[in-house]
């Protein structure tokens, strides 16, 4: 809900409350007026009137603190309770813990609820509570879970009910013992009649007597291991709460929260008055999950199913094909959203099903009425050229498309390969005409902008003349189509921060566009605007006209939105122009979310929780957002669709390839993105007097089809493995290889750091989307945390903590409360030291201890070698540039470090610390992205991995 | 904090102290003023509280408790406001639609903190505090009834 929404429903909610009852109505017609889903919406917060004025007035710890029934199931068990005797706790329903009992006096078993305090105080509550129970104690009837009584005992009150053995329907629906020999969801169409024929039974019974359940349900629904079915619950709904909206005010504690959303009537949601009709709608709803499989309402959260159920017509495609016609006008008519339009006598519908099961159930086509205006499409597998994609749900389209609102955004989308290439291609941009895409390859032999028309096949190398741009999966656009479509814009060597050139499209020479500090532009829909930020503290926002002159900043009223440390990235324009999306938060965790604010400035508006990297953006529609981000377990990354009024994200396609970019064209037809899947694998090259090459590169076997992310320690060698982008921590000792961390746990992605020994390691791991440091035994055992306040800094760096050789500490790079730095922090647990602050990645400590070498703040793709010594004083080294990413280690002796070099990233090198010289110790092809390394205990070799990530550029149309 | 209310068991003391010692041994925060100081002890009441009943829940559900159905009003507290779960979820959920009220729902509810202390903190009027508070609890039980709090 956006947020002027919410300030329109909060003040006709307050105005609403000072009214009193009879205005009320009145008021309420006018001040929604013609606006259905505003009414709807204050209408179920005003139905929680009653509940609200006691809830939460006892603060939490006070409620923690209060001894009594906290922990029933230790009092109760095996105690005396009136005449019965507790045996075990059967479960937790909604107003309070059920418990099988024996029945001393009469020698059988019960079922005994337990009810709050609350229903015991107030002597009319429990006036009226016995009233209703012995109204419910007249209901006999063999397909109703009779009540024996009320028991009161110790000032704990009960209802004493039959005890039902068997499964409850929920549990068969869910479970095997379906109809035999079909894969599909739900029961046989007999069963479900024959289930649904008893329960409507025991509704005619209690309606005869004025009884409504008001809480069907399947889980309420138990199947007897005769077969016979058994309704539980009836009518306790009514009978433990107090009466709805408008009842005397000294009911204030709430009663037990009661009735699950997905099948309370539209009625019953709204807060009004419930009656029989109630019981109808659910029992549709219980019929229709029995022959679907799965519930006809269902959401991500309360609002979102009561939305639906209140707005929203059932996927009548659901249902198996060979539901007979006349079932499904059964449900069409109990499911009928005014109670008054509903089907309103059960015995109408056992009249219905008994009359349906005298005839063969047939095939015929389906003729739903004309005021359901839905239609199906069942979507089908695209499998093009080796690419799989699996995509997620059954797109169900309305017959009005503004705007969409799918299941599944890709539904009935068609998939095509791209590119096909060997190497690498990324950063797919698409033009907003939808014909052209640029992206960037290594197909020349080093990165280069690409552009070719679709359908064409022809590729034009854009920066063929141009000095290199820099590889793809920077986080920021380096590259994008003018809002005309007739230029590319693009950044030189990667630098998000250096001036931005325009090429057009038609040929000719490239001129300046943006200046210095200037990234990723984004021009309006309308093509009159340009968004960018400028890449320093804070990245603020400017809008300009589309050609850039005339920027003014973009202001928020959020002061600390702009604080130094925040960042704030890619912004993008909403397809009506009415919102800018963006990243924000504390880019070195990688804590990045979805955000969306006015061209205009004003409150940012929070879109996402993930908290996982969330980074490119591309919208759909004018409420559907696709975007790239890491799962919250660190896997991925993975393609995503995010539901900007609900909030509600979900993974698009399921599979395992990544997915690292995503463009959409301007009439939000045609996706652009870029898959690729990954393979690791681990080799050596041994330290010699000569340069070594190719030849003396060997294969370093370890188990597993995926290996990376060498380190040593003691006599083990420790390496990250795993299968479909996941990986755990894996150790082989001696020879003998075991799974130390399982990459179920939680997928890791850096280096382990070993003890020198190999008997201690800590890993990081990804805990809600912050990573933090655990610290384990070599074999995996006692994992703990470590300094909880630091968050660890994955983005830039691999390896990102080392211990001290005697084993006492271990530093690392990470952020606390105050900002970036380098951190030491005592191996047996303690605060953490902070030893320099910044930006800094990948420290390594000396084997004598008494030196940390790490990686200073990047620019432009260089990160500076920079040492330091454990107390936090500085100490010089000779200039060098690793590349970004690029790790160093030390030489197990101590005399030297080894690293790769940004000038030469396929290589390693040695700075000679007697010397204070550097030579190349290698001379490689590129096989593979070097990306962690580690040095043989006994200094002879180089383990390292190769990375080798095949990507491809897919093209995404959906239908128009 | 919540010197107002009488009758702390000992458990509620205890669990007072545990916020009292993380708080101390965060060295690192400064404290800026009073307001602050109250607004990040409500934070931390809330995750001890949560932290404690997400334990306990977890006890709860195993041994001899026989599996309830997957169902989505499973388990929900006798009284609503005893279910720190499913609180501390939904209130995350506020927060994505109004910061503002999740944090008053956590200062006063978590941290006892009064109607004054709670203005005060987020330098809001009283009033504003108090419709704030309104409307949260409206939504909050809109969103605990019937919501999806099973833990498995």
């Amino acid at each position: 809900m956006s947020s002027d929404r919410w300030a329109e429903v909060e003040a006709v909610c307050h105005a609403a409350l000072a009214c009193d009852a009879e205005e009320r109505r009145a008021f309420l017609a006018n001040a929604c007026q013609g606006d259905e889903g505003l009414l709807r919406e204050v209408e179920s917060l005003l139905a929680q009137e009653s509940s609200a004025e006691g809830f939460m007035s006892v603060p939490a710890a006070v409620l923690a603190g209060s001894a009594g029934l906290d922990q029933p199931e230790r009092t109760l068990i095996g105690a005396r309770f009136g005449s019965y005797t507790i045996r075990s706790l059967l479960g937790v329903g909604g107003m309070g813990e059920v418990y099988r009992a024996h029945d001393e006096t009469l020698g059988r078993e019960v079922a005994i609820k337990v009810l709050s305090p609350a229903f015991t105080a107030e002597p009319e509550g429990r006036a009226r509570f016995e009233r209703e129970a012995r109204l419910l104690a007249t209901l006999n009837h063999p397909h109703i879970g009779a009540i024996y009584g009320v028991e009161e005992a110790d000032g704990v009150r009960a209802l004493v009910l039959e005890l039902v053995e068997g499964e409850t329907l929920a549990e068969r629906i869910a479970g095997p013992g379906r109809a035999p020999g079909s894969d599909a969801p739900g029961l046989s169409v007999s069963e479900s009649l024959t289930i649904a024929r008893q329960i409507a039974d025991a509704l005619e019974a209690a309606h005869e007597k004025g009884i409504v359940h008001r809480d069907l349900k399947p889980a309420n629904i138990k199947i007897t291991p005769e077969g016979a079915v058994k309704v539980l619950d009836f009518g306790l709904a009514k009978v433990a709460t107090p009466d709805s909206v408008g009842s005397d005010p000294s009911h204030s504690r709430a009663g037990a929260i009661f009735g699950t959303a997905a099948y309370m009537s539209p009625e019953q949601a709204r807060g009004q008055n419930v009656d029989k009709r109630a019981d109808i709608w659910a029992f549709g709803c219980v019929l229709f999950e029995m022959l679907a499989g799965r519930a006809v309402f269902t959401g991500d959260t309360a609002s979102d199913t009561i939305a639906k159920i209140l707005e929203r017509e059932p996927e009548w495609s659901t249902l198996p094909s060979v539901t007979p016609v006349a079932i499904r006008r059964l449900l069409f008519r109990c499911l009928v959203k005014d109670s008054k339009q509903r089907l309103r006598d059960v015995g109408d519908v056992r009249i219905e099903i008994d009359a349906i099961k005298e005839v063969v159930p047939g095939t015929a086509d389906v003729t739903i009425p004309a005021a359901v205006s839905t239609w199906k499409t069942r979507l089908p597998w695209a499998v093009v050229a080796g690419l799989a994609a699996v995509v997620a749900g059954i797109g169900v389209w309305e017959a009005r498309r503004q705007p969409i609102v799918q299941e599944a955004p890709l539904a009935n989308a068609r998939f095509s390969l791209f590119t096909g290439w060997e190497g690498t291609e990324g950063g797919a941009e698409i033009s907003p005409d939808g014909k052209y895409v640029a992206f960037i390859a290594d197909r020349a032999g080093e990165y280069d902008l690409w552009v070719s028309q679709v359908g064409t096949g022809h590729f034009l190398n854009v920066t063929k003349d141009i000095p290199p741009l820099g590889g793809p999966g920077s986080i920021l656009r380096i590259f994008g189509f003018s809002g005309d479509g007739g230029y590319i814009w693009f950044t030189q060597a990667g630098d998000s921060s250096a001036p931005k050139w325009l090429i057009p499209l038609s040929g000719g020479p490239p001129r300046p566009f943006l200046g210095q500090g200037a990234a990723a532009p984004s021009w309006s829909p309308d093509d009159t605007r340009l968004v960018y930020f400028t890449n320093g503290p804070g990245d603020p926002f400017w809008l300009a006209d589309r050609t850039s002159a005339n920027a003014r900043p973009i202001v928020v009223d959020n002061a600390g939105f702009f604080a130094g440390s925040m960042h704030n990235h890619n912004p993008v324009w909403s397809p009506d122009g009415q919102w800018i999306y963006f990243a924000h938060g504390l880019e070195p965790t990688e804590e990045m979310n979805v955000w969306r604010v006015r061209p205009s400035g004003g409150t940012p508006e929070q879109l996402t929780t993930l908290r996982a990297a969330a980074n490119q953006f591309a919208p759909l529609d004018r409420r559907t957002l696709l975007y790239i981000a890491r799962a919250d377990d660190g896997s991925g990354p993975w393609l995503w669709s995010l539901d900007v009024e609900t909030k509600v994200s979900r993974r698009v396609i399921s599979g395992l390839e990544n997915y690292t970019s995503v463009s959409t064209s301007r009439d939000g037809r045609r996706v652009a993105t870029t898959t690729s899947t990954i393979t690791a694998s681990l080799w050596q090259v041994p330290l010699l007097n000569r340069q070594a090459d190719d030849g003396d590169v060997r294969p370093y076997g370890v188990p597993g089809v995926r290996a990376l992310a060498p380190r040593f320690g003691g006599k083990s060698i420790f390496y990250l493995s795993g299968q479909s982008g996941r990986d755990g921590l894996w150790r082989v000792e001696d020879g003998n290889p075991s799974e130390v961390w399982k990459a179920a746990n939680n997928s890791l992605t850096e280096p382990a750091a070993v003890s020198a020994d190999g008997t201690r390691v800590a890993i990081i791991v990804s805990q809600g989307g912050q990573q933090r440091l655990l610290m384990m035994s070599g074999d995996g055992t006692n994992p703990r945390t470590l300094a909880p306040s630091i968050t660890i800094d994955t983005s830039r760096g691999r390896g990102s903590a080392d211990w001290k050789p005697d084993g006492t500490w271990i530093v690392v790079a990470g952020a606390d409360s105050k900002g970036s730095g380098l951190f030491k922090i005592p191996a047996d647990g303690g605060a953490a030291v902070r030893l320099v602050s910044g930006q800094l990645v990948n420290p390594a400590w000396s084997p004598r201890g008494n030196l940390i070498v790490y990686g200073g703040p990047a620019v432009g793709g260089r990160v500076p070698l920079l040492a330091v010594r454990p107390d936090g004083t500085r100490v010089d080294l000779p200039e060098v540039q690793t590349a970004l990413g690029g790790a160093h280690r030390f030489l197990p002796d101590g005399t030297g470090l080894v690293y790769v070099p940004r000038s030469h990233p396929h290589d390693f090198w040695l700075l000679d610390f007697a010397t204070n010289k550097t030579h190349a110790l290698t001379r490689l092809s590129y096989r593979g992205r070097i990306q962690t390394f580690d040095i043989t205990p006994d200094g002879k070799a180089i383990v390292f991995d190769r990375i080798q990530a095949s990507s491809d550029i897919v093209l995404i149309d959906l239908p128009k | 904090m919540a010197g107002e209310r009488a009758g702390h068991s000992l458990q509620a003391t205890a669990l007072l102290n545990e916020a009292y010692l993380r708080l101390i041994n965060a060295k690192d925060v400064a404290w800026q003023d009073r307001a602050h100081f109250l607004a990040v002890a409500a934070r931390a009441m809330r995750r001890i509280l949560v932290d404690h009943a997400r334990s306990r829940h977890y006890q709860k559900r195993g041994g001899d408790a026989v599996r309830v159905t997957l169902d989505e009003a499973l388990v929900v507290a006798r009284e609503p406001d005893r279910d720190f779960v499913a609180i501390d979820e939904a209130l995350a959920a506020l927060a994505t639609v109004d910061a503002r009220k999740s944090q008053v729902v956590e200062m006063r509810f978590f941290g006892g903190l009064t109607l004054e202390e709670t203005a005060e903190a987020l330098q809001i009027s009283r009033d504003t505090v108090k419709r704030d508070w309104k409307m949260a609890k409206l939504w909050l039980l809109r969103e605990l009834r019937g919501g999806t709090h099973d833990v498995i």
